[in-house]
């Protein structure tokens, strides 16, 4: 039996995944800027709109509507850029590639979460920062970028509307100043969230050969359902704990809530590594 | 890579689709400065055998390694050195030259010239886009490419298919020019008359697994091409025609004769366990 030795070389090098990630850039350059392109039209179109409905557009409105287009363009991205990568007819070309795994799927996490997210949000950017420039009455003013690398603006936005904050006594108060001290360093900025959910894009973008946007719906659709489920279920047992324990002290409360917020930003950091990890394996485990 | 060994080497190999076996126990090796010619009739496993030898599919059991390396662990050095033309390809929506300068990056061994040479010998316009050129046209411009590589293992998988009459005499030159001492080149191909004179060794597979392997010289001196007036009840295979039978009969004087590929692969066909043993000595 052949005895075969497996080098680190063979698995990482530097140069091959500088020359890779070229390569890769130098085939769907193209497509990356169609993708950017249909961004700024449809948000060129928007500003055309609101122009037409004449209202002023708040700054957050703005970096709501930007956030989304760019948040949907960023999940699609996968699946027009890697498109044919795992197919048996299609894929021959990427599979006999001579870069291993672990560069190739370095390779789509740099074109897909980084340098696509990027290039899209600084076009964007760039563009709302023109478009405040237009002499219109009803044009859009201030600047936008700080809403996309950074989340304050959101969590101010939401706290805002949360009811407990219309309350004005120092207790709640007080407490509502712990937990947005508490839930504000945990969330993320727009251009990391685009990237964190979008690995979940990869990974069924690269599980499906066929209808991969199809698939993909219906695999959201199943988890969302379950998703429900649980929520119900979650929410009938806490509203019975509350009527079995009315006098539950609001500390307690705000621990729970603090809990949670903690628990599901530690899910949302770990399961971007999760889905890289699995689309590793898929990458390494697929047949042509 | 030890010295002496085989380029490709398949040991015991086992593979198949679901519950469609395709090789039991299936073990050759492909020695570096040959063209092997793979022959087989329709579904036998030549592009399955193609595909594990270049890693694209994984053996259930069994071995097959290139230069030393386990092909199914898709070992970018291992891949460096190995280039694989599938019969049926999705051309991508570039031009051919750019094809050939972002696909080439990761191949040491790749020439630049070479490749715009092949592409004006085989009338190929590389700054075309690859999608856009007919079948054969985006065939021709894909051997080009790997021949440029000068990869020590290249597969090929009907290359003559889709391709017009002096095209396929240019394939034939352009290959045989191509072969060095330190390449295997091997051609799957049920057209064997296009490939006749190039091929040397002859694989030829059949569902059971591999019914012989051998060169052009050991199959002459096992083996008599010959036409005679009367049917022979030696003859493996024939055929009759205006001059009486074609036959290939047991060559038990070594007499010369020129190995006919298609009556080779109708012999080895209709006696499979005699090829078998006559070539496994």
């Amino acid at each position: 039996m052949t005895k075969y030795v497996h080098t680190m070389n063979a698995t990482f090098n530097i140069r091959r995944q500088g020359l890779t990630i070229y390569k890769e850039l130098q085939e769907k350059y193209s497509i990356i800027l169609t993708s950017t392109c249909i961004i700024l039209m449809i948000y060129l179109a928007i500003w055309a709109l609101n122009l037409i409905d004449g209202e002023p557009v708040s700054t957050v409105a703005r970096a709501v509507t930007a956030a989304t287009i760019l948040s949907i363009i960023g999940c699609l991205a996968p699946f027009f850029l890697y498109k044919n990568e795992n197919r048996r007819m299609e894929g021959v070309f990427y599979a006999v590639s001579p870069s291993s795994t672990l560069e190739k799927c370095i390779s789509m996490l740099v074109i897909c979460s980084v340098i696509f997210p990027l290039l899209s949000t600084v076009l964007l950017m760039s563009l709302d920062s023109l478009l405040t420039l237009m002499p219109f009455e009803a044009s859009y003013s201030g600047s936008i970028w700080g809403c996309m690398f950074s989340s304050k603006v959101y969590m101010d936005t939401i706290m805002g509307f949360m009811p407990f904050s219309f309350n004005t006594d120092a207790m709640h108060i007080d407490l509502v100043n712990k937990m947005y001290d508490t839930v504000n360093p945990l969330s993320i900025p727009p251009i990391v969230g685009i990237a964190m959910t979008q690995s979940a894009f990869v990974l069924l973008n690269m599980l499906f050969r066929r209808h991969k946007i199809g698939y993909t719906l219906l695999t959201f659709l199943g988890i969302w359902v379950i998703g429900a489920v649980i929520s119900v279920i979650s929410a009938i047992c806490f509203f019975d704990s509350l009527q079995s324990n009315p006098d539950i002290a609001p500390e307690r409360m705000l621990q729970w809530m603090i809990t949670l917020s903690r628990a599901l930003s530690l899910i949302y950091c770990i399961l971007p590594i999760v889905f890289w990890a699995l689309t590793y394996f898929r990458i390494r485990r697929l047949q042509y | 890579m030890e010295k002496n060994e085989p380029t490709v080497r398949i040991e015991n190999l086992r593979f198949s689709y679901r519950k469609h076996l395709v090789f039991e126990n299936l073990s050759m090796s492909l020695e570096a400065g040959r063209i092997y010619g793979l022959l087989g009739e329709n579904g036998v496993g030549k592009t399955t055998l193609l595909r594990i030898i270049s890693g694209l599919l994984r053996p259930k059991s069994g071995d097959c390694s290139v230069l030393g390396i386990r092909s199914s662990s898709r070992n970018p050095e291992m891949l460096k050195d190995l280039y694989f033309i599938p019969e049926i390809f999705i051309a991508p929506p570039i031009p051919v030259r750019r094809f050939a300068q972002s696909n080439s990056l990761l191949y040491p061994g790749y020439d630049n010239a070479m490749f715009e040479r092949l592409c004006r010998t085989f009338e190929v316009d590389a700054s075309s886009r690859f999608d856009r050129l007919s079948q054969g046209q985006q065939k021709k411009a894909l051997i080009s490419f790997a021949l440029a590589l000068n990869t020590r293992v290249l597969l090929m998988d009907e290359p003559s298919n889709g391709l017009d009459i002096p095209s396929k005499t240019t394939l034939r030159r352009v290959i045989s020019e191509c072969a060095t001492e330190d390449r295997v080149i091997v051609i799957s191909t049920h057209q064997v008359r296009d490939l006749e004179n190039l091929i040397d060794p002859i694989v030829i597979l059949d569902r059971e697994g591999m019914i012989l392997n051998a060169s052009v010289e050991d199959i002459s001196k096992k083996l008599l091409f010959t036409t005679a007036p009367t049917l022979s009840p030696e003859a493996y295979w024939s055929e009759s025609g205006l001059n009486g039978y074609y036959q290939v009969l047991p060559n038990r004087d070594e007499a010369d004769s020129r190995v006919n590929l298609e009556a080779l692969f109708n012999a080895a066909l209709k006696n499979k366990e005699t090829f078998k043993t006559l070539f496994s000595k």
